[in-house]
């Protein structure tokens, strides 16, 4: 575990550093790059994510959706110019008993999958009240390859009490179709050992592209209040079900008494999970934040969305941030989500062979959700401390401390934890 | 649905209207200067908006991923 740690979350983060550490005291050694040249930003983010449930898809909406993933993940902003190039690279390394189940092979260990992603993008300022981007995204992972594109620009109004956003994003998945075993059309391989396995191989390739719009508008109401309303379209094509998610249907079969991995082998009808081709999402969001006073802050969130798979669903969150002295904050918050049912779903066993569409995916089931937990922040106002990289001036400064903590429990059992911790650098 | 889209763009509008919308100088935004009132998630809280996206069937207009990925574990 402590190895895992250390090779997954302290490597990234000495390389980016020093990386950035190095670029900077080149920068600083030529006078006309350092002029032009601002404080450059750098955040170190890990996490560790647990979650438990008895509904896991992967077996037909019935048996372990046991996970844990353990991710880090750094983000760069160099100001240079009019222009901050930004960098946000990093990894997921998820451990899952769920996705073991995509065959019957009872693996001593879950599971184990690394996720790497990167995105790299610029601001240009065209002038004080408005801006341009563009980013450019990349995922990987062992089922799919993702890509992205996006473009977005800002304005403000004159005397910088309201703003407008658009923000336009492309993403282009290939998915290699690792289907569920199935005992009619297993093969079976002789592995390195001379024992005989079962051999799941992708039976193809399969695309998604997802369009997503965002149009955000934000605007000062007094000199303690603001508000943000934000509306999104999100429009998804391709392969929307997951190739190894099962679904079993309404046969007579009774394996209510029998395992994921003995009811896989039963006779009982299954198929690979099927939805439409296309997905139509339109959540509309609003903030609104208030500050009480110098020690009190109130920020709500309240987010409606609705889609053409029939999920309508309310999320509200409210998070109180509260300054004890002048360096540390902490964040008590709650959430709570309600969602419908996907028209497409039905729990294990209930859906009819006639149905042309079907899922037991949980997540698309009939639930509400609630989430709270309590942030901490440590951030002096001259830093926690610094250290100089240059001879003649340079600084590495740790600005601040993050620490996080959520505890989030789904009205069908599942549950989960996750601790968030977070590093921000300034190098100027 | 279209019912609770028309209140919730009632609220939003009733909210900016009763509420003075007076012009506020630079000199007046010590409050809102305060980096706890920005209004946008801090970063730390990414991971967060992610597992929700994931575990939930609803997602986007939260500053987000909205797609691409798989998730599906």
């Amino acid at each position: 575990m402590w190895m895992q740690l250390i090779k997954y979350i302290l490597i990234p983060i000495t390389l980016g550093l020093a990386s950035v550490a190095f670029g900077q005291t080149d920068s600083l050694a030529v006078d006309t790059t350092a002029k032009k040249l601002g404080p450059i930003e750098v955040d170190i983010l890990a996490s560790y994510y647990t979650q438990d449930g008895e509904h896991s898809p992967v077996t037909g909406g019935r048996g372990t959706e046991d996970l844990s993933d353990l991710t880090s993940t750094i983000i760069i902003n160099i100001p240079y110019g009019k222009n901050t190039y930004n960098v946000n690279v990093g990894s997921d390394n998820i451990t899952s008993a769920s996705t073991d189940n995509i065959d019957t092979e009872v693996s001593s260990d879950s599971k184990k999958d690394t996720r790497v992603h990167g995105n790299f993008g610029i601001t240009h300022k065209i002038s004080k009240r408005k801006s341009y981007n563009i980013n450019a995204g990349f995922s990987s992972e062992y089922d799919v390859q993702s890509f992205s594109l996006s473009a977005g620009f800002s304005l403000e109004s004159k005397n910088r009490n309201s703003s407008f956003d658009v923000n336009a994003k492309v993403y282009s998945d290939t998915w290699s179709l690792y289907e569920p075993y199935d005992p009619s059309t297993y093969i079976q391989v002789v592995d390195e050992d001379g024992e005989m396995e079962i051999e799941i191989e992708p039976s193809g390739t399969d695309n998604r592209t997802s369009y997503d719009v965002s149009i955000s508008f934000a605007q000062i109401l007094t000199k303690k209040l603001q508000v943000s309303i934000t509306a999104d379209v999100i429009y998804q094509k391709g392969l929307l079900s997951t190739p190894f998610h099962r679904v079993y249907f309404n046969d007579g079969v009774n394996t209510a008494q029998l395992n994921e991995i003995k009811t896989i082998l039963s006779t009982k009808t299954r198929r690979r999970e099927l939805l439409p081709g296309s997905r139509l999402k339109t959540p509309v969001a609003m903030r609104l934040h208030y500050s009480i006073s110098g020690t009190f802050v109130v920020r709500s969130f309240y987010r409606y969305y609705t889609d053409d798979f029939g999920v309508t669903a309310h999320t509200v969150e409210l998070e109180v941030p509260v300054k004890v002295g002048n360096a540390l904050t902490f964040y008590p918050f709650y959430r709570y989500h309600d969602q419908s049912a996907s028209k497409y779903f039905a729990p294990f066993g209930e859906h009819l062979v006639t149905s042309e569409f079907y899922t037991s995916d949980y997540d698309l089931s009939a639930f509400d959700s609630k989430q709270y937990g309590l942030g901490l922040e440590y951030a002096p106002l001259f830093g926690v401390g610094k250290k100089a990289i240059n001879a003649d001036k340079g600084f590495l400064k740790l600005k601040s401390i993050n620490a996080r903590l959520a505890n989030y429990e789904r009205s069908d059992g599942l549950s989960s934890y996750l601790l968030s911790f977070g590093l921000s650098f300034q190098i100027d | 649905m279209k019912k609770e889209l028309k209140i919730a763009l009632l609220f939003s509008g009733l909210l900016m209207t009763t509420v003075s919308c007076s012009s506020v100088k630079e000199y007046q935004k010590m409050a809102l200067n305060d980096k706890d009132m920005k209004l946008s998630d801090k970063k730390i809280k990414v991971y967060e908006t992610n597992f929700q996206s994931y575990r939930e069937g609803a997602s986007g207009a939260s500053g987000g991923k909205a797609g691409g990925g798989c998730g599906c574990n």
